[in-house]
């Protein structure tokens, strides 16, 4: 196991992490600069991630090297009930518990670095947060600021009501 | 996937550009993302968190409206008066009429589906038909007041024909008994439709048929047709079977690249004064009389068929019909015993060095037959009535096809007239 081979990533701040490949490529972003680079010593730059959050993607990346690879990019608008159920697993959900700001961090990295399971996670976690709440309680929890005007909103109101009961 | 590749390049040109540590918030994120954790929440959900921001309504309303479903006159009439922006990010769009939509539709003059319909220019798939449940269905209107149906308008004659757009996205098309009129617009509109089914509103009346056949060569590469039969126009034996031969030498012409045809057709009747649910078996399904038909289409997949005449042995039938047809994959009819929903469907296999076809019956689901009781055919109003109850359990059961639009018409006939003591019998 010693001999696996290895790759240095380096986050925006300048922080190097050296990680096994096989880690490293769940991230199809990173699996492909080397496919195209071919191997290097060289560091490879993520010049949009933070070592914080590098750190904690590479925690997951970690925890789910062995798990088999995603199907290649299905058609995202042909599974929307399936998607629907908004389980996560139980490793996924305590490692997911972290501040807002992480939160959307790392749900913009897994995106930069395409970790789809990854950007599922996280994607899974802000629609739990979202469920069953009015629009004034997202506005409070995530910080949102209502820039409708009065008849934007009476607009939307009527739009949504045609609608209900789907 | 989503914005990363812009976001890669956009890096790697000029990392210096990336914004400095700032607190991340929801409205940081890509639209891509907002949309896919709108994926995630159901319907209501969905609108609550579209209605906070700006922003989020403006990245989540392609997910709101993509599937429609109008149940009623007032939703489809404020849908009508929706932007005309919001109209064209329908992707999907079902209108069901039950009894009271019916009738509001009837009285209503202002044609809201023609207006909706002049906007949504990337649809993709529109559905109108007749509600499915057993009292609340306007089959009984349609037929009651006149023994021929008069197919519905959607109103598009009130629009000039430069108003409604060229859907071009447009795949699947669903039709029951609307006018023919009507539906030879929206054809001329759908140059790439690969699926339609239609159920004719007035049988296989000449007129229907003609403008049915006239309303084809608008989309010649139509891969899926199914037609169904509402009403029947009772004629003689042979000049029935002549006809339907005829009008399938004429879709073979018109529809070359046919892959799926679906001919199986339950309809409702006026038997001996009444009407009453009748099963169609037509005797162009000898097969003597199909055989030479069959090879004018080449292309076929699946074909499902009406009632099978009882005189031959289907596993033969179906043998003679794949060796016509060298890409068939499936023949199915409608069960001849129970004229139950169900289908008796056979698979093809092909030897690949012999080319020799053998024929599998598939066995339909068992959780089916359990829930269906066979019909005594000695007692025709409680057989029909079986059937008709069957129907309406069964209808949720994967693999059952059940065209009970048509079937409750027929319930209600037969609870009206024969004896309410079978009502309570089946727990209605």
């Amino acid at each position: 196991m010693s001999a696996a081979p290895q790759v240095t990533l380096e986050s925006s701040d300048g922080e190097k992490f050296k990680v096994d490949k096989e880690v490293a490529e769940r991230s199809v972003l990173i699996k492909n600069m080397i496919e195209d680079v071919g191997e290097s010593d060289n560091p490879i730059p993520l010049p949009n991630v933070n070592a914080s959050v590098l750190k904690k993607v590479l925690e997951y990346c970690e925890h789910h090297r062995g798990d088999p690879l995603p199907a290649a990019d299905a058609d995202p608008s042909n599974d929307d009930n399936r998607k629907r159920a908004t389980e996560i697993s139980d490793w996924d959900q305590k490692f997911i518990q972290v501040d807002q700001e992480m939160l959307f961090e790392i749900i913009l990295a897994a995106n930069y670095m395409d970790i789809k399971p990854l950007l599922d996670v996280g994607c899974k976690t802000v629609a739990n947060m979202i469920k069953g709440k009015t629009p004034e309680e997202i506005r409070k929890l995530f910080n949102i600021v209502n820039d409708f005007t009065p008849e934007e909103e009476a607009q939307i109101k009527k739009e949504n009501e045609w609608a209900e009961d789907r | 996937m989503f914005a990363f590749r812009q976001q890669q390049s956009a890096s790697i040109v000029s990392p210096s550009l990336v914004p400095a540590t700032k607190f991340c918030t929801m409205l940081d994120l890509p639209i891509e993302i907002i949309q896919e954790v709108g994926r995630h929440l159901s319907p209501v959900d969905l609108k609550q968190f579209s209605s906070a921001s700006k922003t989020l309504r403006d990245a989540l309303l392609p997910l709101i409206v993509k599937d429609v479903a109008i149940t009623s006159m007032s939703k489809l009439q404020r849908l009508a008066e929706s932007s005309a922006e919001m109209i064209d990010l329908i992707r999907n769009l079902s209108v069901t009429l039950n009894i009271e939509f019916f009738d509001a539709w009837n009285r209503d003059n202002t044609a809201p589906l023609a207006t909706i319909l002049s906007n949504a220019s990337r649809l993709q798939s529109l559905t109108f038909q007749a509600s499915n449940s057993p009292y609340d269905t306007p089959w009984n209107r349609l037929n009651l007041q006149d023994d021929s149906l008069r197919g519905i308008s959607l109103g598009l004659e009130s629009l000039p024909l430069e108003a409604l757009p060229i859907f071009d996205r447009l795949m699947h098309l669903e039709l029951q008994t609307i006018s023919t009129y009507n539906l030879e617009i929206l054809l001329s509109r759908a140059p790439n439709l690969s699926s339609l089914a239609v159920t004719l509103p007035d049988g296989l009346s000449e007129s229907e048929i003609t403008a049915l056949l006239s309303s084809l060569r608008h989309v010649p590469e139509l891969k899926e047709l199914t037609v169904s039969i509402a009403g029947w126009e009772p004629c003689p034996g042979s000049t029935e079977a002549a006809l339907v031969k005829e009008v399938l030498r004429a879709i073979a012409q018109r529809l070359p690249s046919l892959e799926m045809l679906d001919l199986r057709t339950k309809s409702y009747d006026m038997v001996d004064g009444i009407l009453a649910w009748t099963c169609v078996q037509l005797d162009w399904l000898n097969f003597e009389d199909f055989a030479p038909i069959i090879p004018l289409f080449p292309n076929l997949r699946v074909l499902r068929l009406p009632l099978e005449s009882q005189k031959r042995d289907a596993t033969v039938t179906c043998k003679a019909i794949a060796e016509r047809l060298p890409l068939l994959e499936s023949v199915s009819w409608m069960n001849s015993e129970t004229f139950r929903s169900i289908m008796d469907e056979y698979t093809i296999h092909r030897d690949q060095e012999t080319e020799e076809v053998s024929v599998t019956r598939v066995e339909p689901p068992s959780s089916v037959l359990d829930v269906i009781p066979a019909p005594a055919p000695a007692r025709r109003g409680l057989a029909l009535f079986d059937t008709l109850f069957s129907n309406y359990v069964a209808q949720d059961k994967p693999g059952v096809v059940s065209d009970i639009a048509v079937t409750f018409t027929a319930l209600m006939v037969v609870s009206s007239m024969v004896f309410s003591p079978i009502l309570m019998l089946f727990g209605y």
